[in-house]
């Protein structure tokens, strides 16, 4: 995700949560998680470089 | 996130339209069951019907999926159309034998009918056994 998100020039903060209590807001069925701006885009698996630089796009 | 906790690992997502009528109530029960006997992992349709991305996501991606309507009305089937989901291992609990219209309060009896009927779906399926976290969604 870092790597995908440095590479695309955006500057935002990429975190990684594992407070259990705040994943559950986000509804999610399972983990790893990715969530760009508010938005769920993947659940239960780790997502493409080329996944991510199409919802970075977006 | 963490990637050590409630990871699916192929397990069988549980979504029930949890109506207000016996087989509506006869889904849930059913389906808490289930959940609790470790066959899948119940989750929250109403998450998915308000279209909010963590569900309708997992939905996307979660492989083995049990989508169960009281009758057929279908509100778990059109909740699936409206969000552009796939339909898979769809369960009426009126085409069981079970009738519309008896007691709220479900009969062992008929939540065992709609049990059985469900886990003949997947019979022969290798499913993973479900683990006991229930941290991401009720």
């Amino acid at each position: 995700m870092k790597s995908a998100v440095a590479k695309s020039g955006i500057t935002d903060e990429v975190g990684k949560l594992i407070d259990m209590m705040k994943i559950a807001t986000y509804g999610v069925f399972g983990t790893p998680a990715v969530v760009i701006d508010g938005q769920v885009k993947a659940v239960g698996k780790a997502p493409t470089k080329d996944e991510v630089k199409s919802w970075l796009a977006q | 996130m963490a990637d050590d906790c409630c990871t699916p690992n192929g397990q069988v997502m549980i979504l029930a339209c949890s109506g207000g009528s016996n087989v509506g109530q006869i889904s849930n029960q059913a389906v808490v069951e289930l959940t609790m006997e470790g066959f899948g992992k119940i989750y929250c349709l109403a998450g998915v019907g308000g279209k909010l991305s963590g569900f309708v996501q997992s939905v996307k991606d979660t492989p083995n999926l049990l989508v169960m309507d009281g009758c057929p009305v279908g509100c778990a089937k059109a909740i699936f159309k409206e969000n552009g989901l796939t339909l898979r291992n769809h369960v009426v609990v009126t085409e069981l034998g079970i009738e519309k219209g008896g007691p709220l309060k479900p009969s062992q009896e008929e939540v065992d009918t709609v049990k059985e009927h469900t886990r003949g779906l997947f019979a022969g399926q290798s499913l993973p056994k479900a683990g006991g976290c229930s941290c991401c969604c009720g």
